[in-house]
C-alpha cells in the first residue's frame, strides 16, 4: 500500500502529544471558535493571532510540518483559485490593468494574499484536528456536543459511529478505487483524456463496482458488529472517557488570547 | 511479523487471565481425551451442540445446513472442512447465533441461540473471526478495535484497558496497540481481530477461513496462536478448506452440502484418499507427498505426522 497516497485530507496521525490526549469536545470547540475568527480576520494584520496559534498548536502536536503540508495538498488548487478570482475581481489601489470587469490591481494582490493565507490556516486547523483526533474520538466528541438533540429524538450516539466507520472505511474504498481503475486501466480503459464531461462519463463504469464493494463491506462489517455485541448507543462504555484536563483548560485560555487579540488589532490598528 | 517464542510464552499467561476474570471459563477443559488441556475437571455440558439443525438462505436454494447434528466439546480443537458451497461458513454463523436454524436447535454452552434473551450470551461466549479483516476493524485504532466488544458490553474503563492488553499480549501484538490499523499486514490485522474477540472473554473462539486472505507466515502466525489459546482451555472451531491447516486439529468434521460426509482425527479423515478427491478437497502435503512416492515404489505410511513420515522415510 502506498503510505503517501493514504495520507489524506481528514486522516489520523497516530503518535503521542498534548494535541493528541485532548477532549475531543474541546478541539471541536476551539476549531468552530478558530473558523470564525478566521472568518473576521480580514487585514493582513488580523491573520497575525491566527498565524501565532497555529504555530504553536502544529508545534505541539508532534506532526512534522511536511505530513500537514501533504495532507492540505490536494485541496491547493482551491486556494490557486480563489488567489486568481480574487486578483482580478478587485479593483482597489494602484490600477495595473483593466479589461470590462476585470481588472488587475495592488489592491486585488492584497485581497488574495489575505484571502489565501486565511484559506490555507482554516484548512491546517481543520486537518489538524483529524490528524490529532482519532476518528471514534472524534465521533464521540461530536455525539457529546450534539448529546440534547437526542431528545429530540435524533439518534446522535448511531450517528457518531456512522461517521467514524466512513473515517475507518475512507482508506479502504481508495485504495479499492485505485484497484478498479487498475483493473480497467490494463484493459484499455483511459481516465486522462477528453474534456470533463468525457472524463465523468469514464467514471461511471468505477463507480458501479466501487458501490457493489461498499454494499459488500457494510453487510460483512454489519456481522463482525454484531458478533461483537454492538447494541446501539445505549449503555456503552468507553476505553477513554472523555474529561476536560488542564491541557484542554489551557487551550481554551489560549483560543481566548487569539480572539482577544484578533479583536485588539482590529479596534486599534 | 511471526510471533517469536519470547511472545508465546507471555502470552500464555495471559490467556490464562482473560479466563479467570469469565465465571464460566475459568474451569473448563475438555471431557475428551483429545483436548489439549486436560487435567481439570470436565463440565458437563458441551461447548456447541446442533441438533438436527437444517438452514437456508431461500426456499429456492434448499438447505445450505442440511440435519446437522453434531457436538464440540469444551476444550476441543476442531477442524471443520469442506469445499466450496459445502455449508461450512454458513455453521460458522449459526454457532454464534448471527443466523438462527431454521429447523432444529444450536446450543452454546447450553443456552439455545434462538433465544433472544441469549443473544448476547451466545454472540459472546461463542466468538466468531471472519475470513476479511478489513471488513472486522470498527475503528483505525488497534486499542480502540480491540476495546469494541469490551466497549458494547457496557464494562468499567480500568477493565477495558485490561482486556485490550491481555487480549492483544495473548496474540503478540501488545507493542501495536497505538497503531493504526491500516498499517497492519494481514496476518497483524487478523491477529487484532482475534484479540478483539478474546476482549469478550469467550469460551469458544470460532476462526471462519481466518487464513483464506493471508500469506504461508500469516496463515502460521494464526495457527500458532489458535493452539496456544486452546492449550489455556479455549475451545477452538477452526473452518476451513486448507487441509495443511487442519492437520494440528484434535478432531475433523468434513462437510459437503450441509452435511457430515465423514469425521474423526486427522490421520483417519485425511488418508481417506477415495472421499477426498471425491469433495474435491486437496490433501495435506504429507499424504500427497506418501501417495506421490507410493507410486514411484517407495513404501511409506500414511500419515499426517510429518515427523512420523520423516523418520519412515529415513529408515
Amino acid at each position: 500500500m502506498d503510505s503517501n497516497r493514504m495520507l489524506v485530507f481528514g486522516s489520523y496521525y497516530a503518535t503521542d502529544s498534548v494535541l493528541h490526549r485532548m477532549d475531543p469536545r474541546i478541539k471541536l470547540t476551539i476549531a468552530v471558535v478558530y473558523m470564525i475568527t478566521a472568518i473576521i480576520a480580514v487585514t493582513l494584520q488580523g491573520i497575525i493571532p491566527l498565524a501565532v496559534f497555529t504555530v504553536v498548536a502544529v508545534s505541539l502536536s508532534n506532526i512534522p510540518w511536511r505530513e500537514l503540508f501533504n495532507s492540505i495538498k490536494p485541496l491547493l488548487f482551491i486556494m490557486a483559485l480563489a488567489a486568481i478570482f480574487n486578483i482580478v475581481a478587485t479593483n482597489e489601489g494602484t490600477l495595473y490593468w483593466q479589461w470590462g470587469y476585470f481588472a488587475i490591481s495592488s489592491g486585488g494582490f492584497y485581497n488574495a494574499l489575505v484571502f489565501t493565507l486565511r484559506i490555507g490556516l482554516m484548512l491546517f486547523a481543520a486537518s489538524l484536528l483529524t490528524l490529532t483526533t482519532s476518528p471514534i474520538d472524534l465521533a464521540d466528541g461530536l455525539a457529546a456536543i450534539m448529546r440534547p438533540l437526542t431528545r429530540l429524538g435524533v439518534p446522535v450516539q448511531e450517528l457518531s459511529m456512522m461517521v467514524s466507520i466512513a473515517f475507518r472505511f475512507l482508506p479502504t474504498f481508495l485504495d479499492e478505487y485505485y484497484k478498479v481503475k487498475g483493473a480497467q486501466e490494463s484493459r484499455g480503459a483511459c481516465f486522462d483524456q477528453g474534456g470533463l464531461i468525457k472524463r465523468l462519463k469514464l467514471l461511471m463504469p468505477l463507480l458501479a463496482p466501487l458501490f457493489a464493494s461498499a454494499f459488500r463491506h457494510a453487510e460483512k462489517l454489519a456481522q463482525a458488529m454484531d458478533s461483537r455485541c454492538y447494541r446501539g448507543g445505549a449503555d456503552r462504555t468507553r476505553l477513554h472517557p472523555m474529561s476536560v484536563g488542564r491541557a484542554d483548560v489551557l487551550a481554551l485560555l489560549f483560543t481566548a488570547a487569539m480572539v482577544a487579540g484578533l479583536i485588539v488589532i482590529r479596534v486599534f490598528w | 511479523m511471526s510471533i517469536t517464542e519470547n511472545n508465546a510464552s507471555s502470552s500464555t499467561s495471559s490467556v490464562a487471565d482473560i479466563n479467570a476474570t469469565s465465571s464460566e471459563s475459568s474451569s473448563l477443559s475438555s471431557p475428551s481425551s483429545t483436548g489439549s488441556a486436560a487435567g481439570i475437571e470436565a463440565a458437563a455440558e458441551p461447548a456447541i451442540t446442533f441438533d438436527h439443525v437444517s438452514y437456508r438462505y431461500s426456499d429456492e436454494d434448499g438447505n445450505v445446513v442440511d440435519d446437522l447434528t453434531l457436538s464440540i466439546a469444551r476444550g476441543e480443537y476442531v477442524a471443520i472442512v469442506g469445499s466450496n458451497g459445502s455449508g461450512k461458513s454458513t455453521v460458522a454463523k449459526l454457532m454464534n447465533g448471527i443466523y438462527q436454524p431454521d429447523e432444529g436447535v444450536v446450543r452454546v454452552m447450553g443456552r439455545d441461540t434462538s433465544d433472544e434473551s441469549q443473544r448476547f450470551y451466545v454472540r459472546q461466549h461463542a466468538g466468531l473471526v471472519f475470513q476479511d479483516p478489513d471488513d472486522q476493524m470498527i475503528t483505525s485504532v488497534v486499542a480502540d478495535d480491540v476495546a469494541f466488544g469490551p466497549e458494547n458490553l457496557g464494562m468499567e474503563p480500568a477493565e477495558i484497558a485490561r482486556r485490550v492488553e491481555t487480549s492483544l499480549t495473548a496474540v503478540a501484538m501488545q507493542d501495536f496497540s497505538s497503531r493504526e490499523t491500516d498499517n497492519l499486514s494481514g496476518g497483524q490485522k487478523q491477529r487484532v481481530a482475534i484479540a478483539g474477540i478474546l476482549a469478550m472473554t469467550p469460551d469458544v473462539l470460532i476462526l471462519d477461513e481466518p487464513g483464506a486472505m493471508l500469506d504461508v507466515r500469516g496463515r502460521r502466525g494464526i495457527r500458532r496462536v489458535s493452539h496456544e489459546l486452546n492449550a489455556q482451555g479455549i475451545t477452538v472451531v477452526l473452518i476451513t478448506h486448507f487441509m495443511d491447516e487442519a492437520i494440528s486439529a484434535d478432531r475433523v468434521i468434513v462437510l459437503d452440502r450441509g452435511r457430515i460426509v465423514t469425521q474423526g482425527s486427522t490421520t483417519e479423515v485425511f488418508t481417506h484418499h477415495e472421499l477426498m478427491s471425491r469433495l474435491r478437497l486437496e490433501e495435506p502435503f504429507s499424504v500427497q507427498l506418501t501417495a506421490a512416492l507410493r507410486r514411484r515404489g517407495t513404501y511409506a505410511p500414511f500419515t499426517v505426522d510429518e515427523d512420523l513420515l520423516q523418520d519412515a522415510l529415513c529408515r
